[in-house]
């Protein structure tokens, strides 16, 4: 299975879509888009888009994790959606589902 | 990553690296070196060996994690380069990945992950998703992890294993280097004693 990671921008929003694998392989494919997507002109937000990712290890939680304080620094609002089944597990054992994604548990 | 992530869980201190003999009636499936290039294809591996023995999807999937974390570890932490070695026998799957890092801090993590933390998941979620965990420390030479998903759920095993023999050589082994267990809420001890 191989990693796609695009984006789209509506509204001042980018949303970066993943589909695929996260883990340390795709790594640096996907902080590049985010860090493009915070470095937008005019972005008033970003938007992670899970809901075609497969499969998630602790790298690509590192990676969420890693844009989320990207986005703080440029005082860009960050929000992850659409993780389910077994990678929304993983976020939510790790704690990290709550922060990334603002829901209330 | 600055630091490479502890284990929120007893770590023994033997040196070990990787184990030499398989227990005796385990059957050898996956014996592969492997670096970041062969990371995806090494974890479809294992998950092709999971199907192929039956594991209910749920335990694939833990399968595919830990083996994605363990080689993931090694990766980023211990040169780029591991071996990892999958090995089954009647009742559990084995994932061990031995590499020649620098070895792995004996500092637990603790039971409570940080979430704002960068890193240092990955030895805890394997040990989350495992059935039983050991990492071996051997520095400087390197370090040994080895996880264990138990083939069936615990109301199927025990009692009559077809062969009680392999699987308590295979659990009296771990036990020796000591049973892990992580939170107190997510024990994850496995069987210590063999199948009565």
């Amino acid at each position: 299975m191989t990693t796609s990671v695009s984006s789209r921008t509506a509204d001042g929003v980018v949303t970066v879509v993943i589909a695929g694998e996260m883990d340390v392989a795709v790594g640096p494919k996907v902080e590049a888009e985010i860090d493009a997507a915070i470095a937008a002109p005019g972005v008033r937000g970003v938007v992670v888009d899970l809901t075609q990712v497969a499969f998630m290890d602790s790298a690509g939680i590192a990676t969420l994790i890693r844009g989320h304080r990207r986005a703080g620094q440029a005082h860009v609002d960050y929000r992850v959606v659409g993780a389910n089944g077994m990678v929304r597990r993983v976020l939510d054992l790790t704690g990290v589902w709550q922060l990334l994604s603002g829901e209330q548990i | 990553m600055d630091e490479r992530p502890s284990a929120a869980m007893p770590i023994t201190d033997r040196a070990h690296s990787p184990r030499a003999t398989l227990p005796p009636g385990a059957i050898l499936l996956v014996d592969q070196r492997f670096g970041l290039a062969e990371l995806r294809t090494v974890r479809t591996t294992v998950v092709n060996h999971a199907h192929a023995l039956g594991l209910p999807r749920e335990r694939v999937q833990a399968l595919e994690l830990i083996a994605s974390e363990l080689m993931a570890n090694a990766i980023q932490h211990a040169g780029g380069h591991g071996r990892l070695r999958l090995w089954a026998s009647d009742s559990e799957i084995f994932c061990e990945v031995s590499d020649a890092g620098p070895g792995i801090s004996a500092t637990p993590a603790g039971p409570v992950l940080d979430p704002f933390a960068p890193g240092g998941r990955g030895l805890w979620l394997a040990g989350t998703f495992a059935d039983g965990l050991t990492v071996q420390r051997a520095s400087p030479t390197g370090a040994t992890v080895t996880a264990v998903v138990n083939r069936r759920p615990p109301a199927d095993r025990g009692g009559h294993l077809p062969s009680s023999r392999e699987a308590s050589d295979v659990i009296d082994d771990r036990a020796g280097h000591g049973a892990i267990e992580s939170d107190g809420e997510k024990i994850k001890r496995h069987r210590e004693g063999a199948p009565t």
